[in-house]
């Protein structure tokens, strides 16, 4: 489903030349749950902003579906990305000039989906604030507002999701029922997603853990401690 | 309605302030440009409707010479040559001195009429409001056609003076009191309504007896429906007459006035420039205050396109509501300004009586294109901003103040470039006056981009300065402005535009004034000066007798005189004024000549060749040896140019000639004024009394009689008023640049409550923060100021060479007035901290718990 083939992307500050993905190989398959690892600068966020088509690498291809689309405009990789991926942020990222309900609405909207009542109030219902639709954000929790975003990255069905620290805004309690709400929605039906975290208690969701180090790819193995 | 559309609709729901003050800068700016193109449109209307009424169904006029025509050359045509469809017509000014009495007081004041001498037998197929369709005549038409110095007027004219058929008026005219009386009233409810308003119309012969015009009438107005008629008049036209259209006059009148409206025209789009500084200035922060919003929608899929088609929105939105505010204000703001460019065009072109708003279909096109297009116009380059941003920025938090800081140097280059740009459009030889304003526009532009640049250095410079007198709290003020510089480089911008106006169209004013002042100085160089009363003050439009002359030259304390007569020709469509001079030898330092050698000159002044003021000189394209053709009462004749004089009484420029060789020419009698050079300073009153003495010699004479400073100081007045319009054009845009800064401040103050919460969690108290704003807008007023000074400066050297040069052909005293460049600072400064007393009040305020409260 998703191949970044020999995927290169380098950074300058001043003349100082940073290399974050070096040569870099991944394939994931249609379903798997990856987790992303690593320090603080060592790419994570570039290799979720390459695989959505927000930056292109300097070098290297990017298949979805069989598509590359690094051979896209700037435009067209907007629409794929539109279509195909969901993203959940570390702080939410809500509209707040729109309700719960509209906020839902925005993607089914944006890809002229049918049946968008039906689908909000289902979605609505499987993250458990049904009764919060005409609410604006600012008058939600941090938790809240965190499954309602995660209800939004999934409502129009993308073959992709993209986390960005889902829980990282989150105190302990709230992050394990995030965790648990992803394993239901995401997991469970078998989406795929690529999450980059800090908190262990979100590796239990995963069926891959990798790492970045030097721009390159490392395989961590299941049910290690993150520290 | 998607829920794009509807997120961008509440987000300027939810900043009312902001988008209000926008909305409230384009329809300032809106309201001044159409208020002026009313007024000037109105003026115009009311000017053409009066001259209609009066040409009426008339195509061509049979103009004479500068005596009028012979009464006898009518009959020739209408009698001899059997022509149909010809009136005689004499026209001419009256005044009526108009006494209110109220319980507490009577004032009294100037109404002016105009006078239509017609042969009512002849009228009918001219003038509808003597034929009686769809007009009727209350009153004694036996009266009207055989009683001397009978007239009938309006309705509303009988009213405004309070009369009633019967009553006798006492009327000035051609500088003579005579008496007239009321035999009829027009009842008219058409189009023509107003412009009769102001229409008294008397028999032909009793035209001609108030007149003085004994045999003589103004024109002859004609029906011309094919060639062959148009041939035969003009085969049997003797020389020095003329057939011309009818709507010549009206066109010299516009092309008098053109200049002046296109100037006028100009100083209101300035406030609309600041008003789109303002647009620019709220859609630049609500980009950057919704970034990460943005981000969000570019991370979800929303294209580059539609992000942009969203601010676009936002701004059309604003464009239509303030356009349809600035329509609404700009009918009342017309209201007022009708008085002032009334008044001015009463005091220096022509006798026009404006009663009502008249708009155009054009200016409504116009006022919404400014409106609404200008401001998506000033939108596209924020709208372009937001369609860049990286949804990246959905990511991180961190300001990207930076990216404006990295800018600096480009933005430099480019304001050089631009101010290049703007140098060549001014320096290329044109008369066109709005390529001038063309190559304003660069220049200002230029200038705003320089803004970061001088924001850096003021910072750089204040920060120690502000440290060392304030504290911490001083170097947070000034660090602020670095910090924010993205949103407050602009609202610099737009006031620094508003203050440079100020500097430039006050240094033109006060460079004009004195190259004005100097000028009079040097010309009224006699004690006293007599005139017929006049109605248009930088014009005689009536004669003296010439036995006046010699009377007054005869008084014992008279050492000398000098006299001049003026006449205005119609030649081809233009207006030309000529002057003929009785000079004494004492008055020729009086003249500063620009072009000719001042001895050579004289001597050939002295033998018919002619002066020419500045003005007339490069509005011809004429120089000293040029040649000028004149239609003299002799036929078309060739006049050789002696010199070009400095002259600022008419911007449509004067021809002098020596009055010996003007009576050669022109039969012309009677005398504009007479100046005496006193043998005594100190018998100037004795003088005047013995003036008017001898006015009362002569039955009938109203005379002007004015000292050296009188005349100086009314003179000046006139001056002043013609630019009230300009200086209070100038305070409206500066308005609006204050609008631009309290807009600009209010935003910063949302921006910031999480960092002032932050100060405030950490100790800072409220009077400190509101140290802090006040600080930091004494900073923005002063950076302000700073590139107002030599902008302003530039925009007054560019008003003074290029602009008034290419309007009206003037050379004026151009310096830099210290005093006007420190009113500049203060004012910049004092609007900046004004404009930051309510946001730095609710800065103070901010509570710390609610700004550190997460999202």
């Amino acid at each position: 489903m998703l191949e970044l083939n020999n995927v290169s992307k380098n950074y300058f500050e001043g003349n100082t030349k940073h290399s974050v993905l070096n040569n870099f190989e991944l394939r994931i398959a249609k379903g798997e749950i990856v987790i992303l690892l690593g320090k603080s600068g060592s790419g994570k966020s570039t290799l979720l902003n390459i695989i959505s088509g927000i930056d292109i690498p300097d070098s290297g291809s990017i298949l979805i579906d069989g598509t590359d689309i690094t051979k896209l405009s700037e435009k067209d990789r907007t629409l794929i990305r539109r279509k195909k991926i969901g993203f959940i942020f570390q702080f939410f990222n809500l509209i707040p000039t729109l309700t719960v309900k509209e906020n839902l609405q925005l993607p089914l909207e944006l890809n002229n989906e049918d049946n968008q009542e039906e689908r909000i109030k289902s979605i609505l219902t499987e993250v458990g604030l049904s009764n919060r639709a005409d609410t604006y954000p600012d008058k939600l929790s941090g938790g809240e507002q965190q499954r309602i975003a995660i209800a939004r990255a999934l409502i129009h069905s993308p073959d992709i999701i993209l986390a960005d620290e889902p829980t990282g805004n989150l105190d302990y309690e709230t992050g394990l029922q995030i965790v648990d709400l992803l394993d239901r929605v995401v997991k469970q039906k078998g989406k795929t997603m690529i999450m980059v975290t800090h908190s262990k208690d979100v590796t239990g969701l995963a069926d891959r853990i990798i790492s970045l180090k030097d721009g390159k790819l490392i395989e961590i193995k299941m049910n290690i401690t993150v520290e | 309605m998607n829920n794009l559309t509807k997120s961008s609709l509440r987000y300027l729901i939810k900043h009312p302030w902001q988008f209000g003050l926008s909305i409230l800068g384009i329809a300032m700016g809106v309201a001044i440009v159409v208020s002026i193109d009313i007024a000037n449109y109105s003026s115009a209307t009311a000017f053409n409707l009066s001259m209609n009424a009066v040409a009426g169904k008339a195509t061509h006029q049979i103009t004479g010479t500068s005596e009028g025509i012979p009464d006898s050359f009518y009959n020739f045509l209408k009698v001899e040559k059997g022509i149909r469809n010809i009136a005689p017509v004499i026209e001419s000014y009256i005044s009526i001195q108009d006494s209110e009495k109220t319980k507490t007081s009577t004032t009294s004041a100037k109404k002016v009429f105009k006078l239509l001498g017609v042969d009512i037998f002849a009228e009918r197929p001219f003038r509808d409001y003597l034929s009686q369709t769809g007009v009727s005549i209350d009153g004694d038409l036996k009266n009207f056609l055989t009683k001397p110095h009978s007239v009938i007027l309006s309705k509303e004219s009988i009213d405004k003076l309070n009369k009633v058929i019967g009553d006798s008026l006492t009327i000035i005219i051609n500088g003579k009191e005579k008496i007239i009386y009321i035999s009829g009233i027009i009842n008219e409810d058409g189009q023509n309504k107003s412009a009769l308003e102001n229409l008294f119309i008397t028999d032909i012969s009793s035209a001609q007896e108030l007149t003085e015009k004994k045999d003589k009438i103004d024109y002859i107005d004609i029906i011309i429906d094919n060639d062959s008629k148009e041939q035969l008049i003009k085969s049997l036209l003797p020389e020095g007459f003329q057939l011309q259209k009818s709507g010549s006059r009206s066109e010299a009148a516009e092309q008098m006035l053109e200049a002046f409206n296109i100037n006028l025209t100009s100083l209101s789009l300035l406030a609309l420039i600041v008003g789109l500084f303002l647009i620019y200035n709220t859609m630049t922060f609500s980009v950057v205050q919704r970034k990460v919003l943005i981000g969000t929608f570019r991370s979800i899929g929303v294209t580059s396109n539609e992000i942009s088609g969203l601010i676009l929105r936002e701004a059309l939105i604003m464009g239509i509501i303030g356009t349809i505010v600035g329509f609404a204000a700009a009918y009342f703001i017309s209201k007022v300004l009708l008085i002032f460019i009334s008044q001015t065009i009463n005091d220096l072109y022509y006798v026009v009586s404006v009663r009502e708003i008249y708009i155009s279909p054009a200016i409504i096109i116009k006022g919404v294109a400014l409106g609404v297009f200008a401001t998506i116009l000033s939108a596209i380059k924020p709208a372009k901003e937001a369609s860049e941003i990286n949804p990246r920025i959905a990511m991180i938090r961190s300001d990207q103040e930076s990216s404006v800081l990295k800018k600096v140097p480009r933005m430099t280059i480019a304001g050089i470039l631009f101010i290049l740009a703007g140098a060549a459009l001014l320096l290329f030889p044109s008369k066109n006056i709005w390529l001038s304003y063309f190559g304003i526009l660069p220049v200002i532009i230029g200038f705003a981009l320089f803004t970061p640049l001088i924001i850096i250095l003021v910072e750089k410079t204040f920060s120690p300065v502000y440290k060392k007198l304030f504290g911490i709290t001083g170097k947070m003020a000034s660090k602020s402005i670095i910090q924010n510089i993205s949103r407050t480089y602009i609202a610099i911008a737009a006031l620094s535009l508003a203050v440079a106006a100020t500097v430039g169209v006050g240094t033109m004013i006060s460079g004009f004034r004195s190259t004005v002042i100097n000028w009079l100085e040097t010309r009224l160089n006699a004690d006293i000066f007599i005139s017929a009363p006049n109605l248009i003050s930088r014009r005689n439009d009536a004669v003296l007798p010439e036995e006046l002359l010699l009377k007054i030259k005869s008084i014992d304390e008279v050492a000398d005189i000098n006299f001049y007569r003026e006449l205005e020709l119609m030649q081809e469509g233009k207006k030309y004024h000529i002057i003929a001079s009785g000079l004494n030898k004492r008055s020729y330092a009086g003249f500063q000549f620009k072009e000719g050698n001042p001895d050579e000159a004289w001597k050939k002044f002295e033998n018919g060749e002619l002066f020419l003021s500045e003005p007339f000189a490069y509005r011809y394209d004429l120089n000293v040896g040029s040649i000028l053709q004149l239609k003299t009462d002799n036929g078309m004749r060739d006049f050789k140019i002696a010199g070009i004089y400095y002259d600022y009484a008419s911007d449509q420029g004067l021809v002098t000639m020596n009055y010996d060789f003007f009576r050669k020419h022109w039969n012309s009698e009677g005398l504009s004024g007479i100046s005496v050079f006193a043998k005594d300073k100190n018998s100037l009153n004795l003088i005047k009394d013995k003036i008017e003495t001898i006015k009362s010699d002569i039955i009938g004479q109203q005379l002007v009689v004015r000292t050296y400073k009188y005349l100086l100081d009314s003179s000046i007045e006139v001056f002043d008023r013609t630019f009230l319009i300009a200086k209070v054009l100038q305070i409206l845009s500066v308005i609006v640049a204050f609008i631009g800064i309290l807009s600009s401040l209010m935003s910063l103050q949302l921006e910031r409550s999480r960092e002032l919460g932050i100060l405030r969690a950490n100790g800072l108290l409220p009077s400190q923060l509101f140290k802090i704003v006040i600080l930091q807008t004494f900073l923005m007023g002063f950076t302000a100021s700073i590139i107002a000074l030599p902008l302003g400066n530039i925009l007054a050297a560019i008003l003074v060479f290029i602009i008034n040069k290419r309007s009206f052909g003037w050379t004026m005293q151009f310096e830099i007035i210290p005093s006007i460049m420190i009113e500049a600072i203060i004012f910049s400064i004092v609007a900046a901290i004004l404009a930051g007393i309510y946001p730095g009040y609710k800065m103070s305020k901010t509570s710390p718990a609610n700004a550190l409260r997460g999202e």
